[in-house]
């Protein structure tokens, strides 16, 4: 899940602010970087649902998708307590 | 006539009872006046205080310095949000300005956590983000007519900018007409001290305190304090002392001076 940088600074944005809505270009602004720069993480994060996304006058806006990204850390916990399990 | 405490006792009897519901509120001041912790702490008073949730629409600062800043007064608007109560929304004001972008982008937190209040933080955002030609007062126009007619009453946050000796006019910026209330915060300086001062400037349909308030920003919030009324010209931001309390002065200097000579 957090296999670039961005991706890490996108979840780190998104999870200190939950209320953020932003278009692609405003949500980049905010981790100091450009829209081209961030497309395709975000898309990678779309797919797996921790963020959604939402036409605003032809605009793709982009949020965090609460429900999925609740479900992708309980998957994550879920996981790691199996994980830890085999180990012990 | 409906009227929505702020929860500020001493502003809620300045403004005789509280905002008229569904006006559109302006709070209007410079830099550091405390512009947002006022608006915060309407919010915050109007979930836990009045059973009324709202929102929190701000445009540059990101929600998490403001859960930090709120949390300095006590307030916990994570712990409000999670109690759906209040949301603190964040978003580029150029969204805003899309046609149906307030709907697009409030409508669903609206139907969550039907709100009653809502502040815009701020206009001069929304002006900065207009396209070449925009008309100002029509979009501001547009987003509070929005939010009124889906029952919330909102509160918009105006930066206005002060130099020594200039009064404020909100006139100034066109959009006086917009809103039903105006609060203006202002900084003045008396005896080589900043203090701070509150006026309501404006309240359509209502009798409100028209005296310029002492107020101060404490670990709880606004504290509105006394009037100033031993000066003149505290909107000019250069005040004077009146002249009976220049003679007072006078006459104290000159009765210590006289002590002094006196007890030698």
């Amino acid at each position: 899940m957090l296999s670039s940088e961005i991706k890490g600074d996108l979840l780190v944005l998104f999870h200190k602010n939950p209320g953020l809505i932003d278009s692609l270009d405003g949500v980049a602004r905010r981790i100091g970087r450009v829209g081209t720069a961030i497309q395709a993480d975000v898309q990678d994060m779309v797919n797996v649902r921790i963020l959604g996304t939402r036409q605003i006058g032809g605009r793709e806006i982009i949020f965090l998708d609460r429900s999925g990204d609740k479900a992708a850390q309980e998957t994550i916990i879920q996981y790691l307590k199996n994980l830890r399990g085999k180990t012990e | 006539m409906t009227r929505q405490k702020t929860g500020i006792v001493e502003l809620d009897a300045m403004l005789r009872g509280g905002f008229l519901e569904r006006d559109a509120v302006m709070v209007a001041g410079s830099a550091g006046t405390g512009k947002t912790t006022l608006s915060l702490q309407h919010l915050v008073n109007g979930i836990t205080k009045f059973g009324e949730p709202g929102i929190y629409l701000t445009f540059e600062q990101l929600p998490d310095q403001i859960y930090r800043d709120a949390e300095n007064f006590g307030w916990d608007l994570k712990k409000l949000e999670e109690q759906d109560k209040f949301r603190l929304v964040c978003t580029s004001p150029d969204l805003l300005l899309e046609p149906d972008g307030a709907g697009q982008l409030l409508d669903s937190t609206i139907k969550e956590i039907q709100p009653r209040r809502m502040v815009i933080d701020s206009l001069n955002h929304l002006e900065m983000y207009l396209p070449r030609g925009g008309d100002m007062r029509k979009e501001a126009y547009r987003v509070l007519n929005y939010i009124k007619t889906k029952g919330i009453s909102p509160l918009a946050i105006w930066e206005t900018q002060q130099s020594a000796g200039q009064a404020f006019s909100v006139t100034d910026v066109g959009m006086s007409f917009l809103v039903d209330c105006i609060l203006l915060l202002k900084f003045v300086e008396i005896d080589s001290a900043m203090r701070m001062a509150l006026v309501i400037m404006k309240m359509r349909g209502s009798d409100h305190d028209k005296e310029l308030k002492e107020y101060a920003i404490t670990s709880q919030g606004f504290k509105i304090g006394g009037g100033f009324s031993d000066y003149e010209g505290v909107m000019s931001g250069i005040p004077h002392k009146v002249a009976s309390e220049r003679f007072v002065d006078m006459f104290q200097k000159a009765s210590e001076k006289h002590k002094g000579a006196t007890s030698h």
